[in-house]
């Protein structure tokens, strides 16, 4: 599973770093930034939801 | 065009001290016009508020966003690109997670000392005493200004009393004005770690900004971080106080807080609505609108929208997701929301450190048209 985020939507709400904060987290500006790809199951479910959380939908999960 | 947008007003008294039953029917009518304020165009859903708020092109904020207009324009949110973007990049920094976090320990103290003062003697009002004072204590150590309990009269008079006093609302703006002008020089020459001297120093395109441009900001700073934040913590106090298993729960399972805190923006929406003008003449939503009219997105309405949200009425910190658009969402989506959020959590984790079986007092009611007192009472 791969972690697509497009840092042009992101406007900072920060809902999937509170989420999965081993997965992402905030730059300097407040906008999200991917540190890597999930893991573990348990990651990957982290991962589902911080997709889904995101109100600009600026989050996409690729299942390889 | 629907009858029940027709003669819609989010500012009438009736709304403002209850919103909630007109969601249903003006969500059920789409967005519709209104003879009101010129013809503004009401937007209730949670879909075409998204699809507003990310369409830059068609729909400005530069315009002005409430209506009735403020007396000055709200920057950096009244803005368009490219300059937008630029004066938003000037205080990103000091808005970011990061840059908050290092506040958490004033927030926290700040909120200790008002509970312990609160709790001294009774009446024990966590509306007035807290809710209010907190954010307003908090926003004064970032612009680096003495707190004076004026301030709150100047914001509110700044922001409600344009509706039906401009009088007052001018006076209010002219002292905040005042206030800020009067602290220039002494920032520009002695800059300290505060938001006035970033602000008064600030550059864009290797020029400084206008005494105008950075007191239009500093009055914004000022208004956007008051009774927003606070109204949402007097609303969540209130919510956890007439429900005793959320209390129990919130108490034993403290990481529960910042989804409570969520739900509460959603639940309360601080900021009922905010709008645009039409740049151009477009079809938006089945509408036809015509260049320069304006558009009131009410978000309190789509927090509570089914297509978007599950038994929208119910208070459930469970919810998920919860893309609440109570900070609205796009380009100009509020750039405080970081300070807003954690001064919201440490307030609840310290009043139920402090005071953890709170009870409401005789008379508490849920207001949705000002911050008013919230007297509770020891278990």
């Amino acid at each position: 599973m791969r972690i697509k985020l497009d840092r042009d939507c992101c406007v900072g709400h920060n809902r999937c770093v509170v989420l999965a904060p081993d997965l992402f987290d905030a730059d300097d500006d407040g906008y999200a930034i991917l540190k890597r790809d999930p893991q573990t199951d348990e990651e990957k479910v982290l991962a589902q939801r911080a997709a889904r959380a995101c109100p600009e939908r600026a989050i996409t999960i690729i299942e390889e | 065009m629907s009858k029940v947008h027709e003669d819609f007003d989010h500012n009438s008294k009736e709304f403002r001290a209850d919103p909630i039953p007109y969601y249903q029917k003006l969500r059920e009518g789409g967005t519709g016009k209104s003879k009101n304020y010129g013809g503004v165009w009401f937007v209730p859903t949670y879909e075409d508020i998204l699809k507003m708020s990310h369409d830059t092109e068609s729909f400005s904020p530069a315009q002005g966003t409430m209506f009735p207009p403020m007396n000055t324009p709200l920057i950096p949110m009244e803005t368009d690109p490219p300059i937008h973007g630029k004066y938003r990049q000037l205080l990103m920094r000091e808005f970011a997670p990061k840059a908050i976090a290092e506040w958490a320990p004033v927030i926290r103290q700040t909120a200790s000392d008002m509970l312990d003062e609160i709790f001294a003697e009774p009446p024990y009002d966590l509306g007035l005493d807290y809710a209010k004072m907190m954010p307003t204590a908090v926003i004064c150590e970032i612009l680096g200004i003495k707190f004076e309990p004026v301030f709150q009269q100047w914001v509110e008079d700044s922001v409600y009393s344009r509706i039906d006093d401009r009088a007052a609302a001018q006076a209010a703006t002219d002292s905040i004005y005042k206030m800020f002008g009067e602290l220039l020089t002494e920032r520009r020459e002695n800059p300290g770690k505060d938001l006035v001297s970033l602000v008064a120093n600030a550059e864009v395109d290797g020029e400084p900004l206008s005494d105008e441009v950075v007191l239009d900001f500093c009055h914004f700073l000022l208004v956007a971080g008051l009774d927003n934040t606070g109204f949402t913590i007097r609303a969540l106090l209130m919510q956890i106080g007439q429900d005793p298993e959320l209390q129990k729960r919130l108490i034993e399972n403290p990481k529960d807080i910042p989804n409570a805190v969520e739900e509460a923006l959603r639940f309360f929406s601080p900021v009922i609505a905010l709008g645009r003008h039409a740049t151009k003449d477009v079809e938006f939503s089945g509408c036809p609108m015509h260049k320069g009219e304006g558009t009131v997105m009410l978000f309190g309405c789509a927090n509570r929208d089914p297509k978007e949200f599950e038994n929208p009425d119910e208070f459930d910190i469970d919810r998920f997701p919860n893309r609440h658009v109570a900070f609205g969402v796009g380009p100009h989506r509020c750039l405080g929301s970081n300070l807003a959020r954690v001064e919201i959590i440490i307030a609840i984790e310290e009043a139920l450190k402090k005071f953890p079986n709170y009870k409401l007092g005789d008379g508490v009611v849920t207001r949705y048209d000002d911050l008013g007192p919230l007297v509770v009472e020891k278990a």
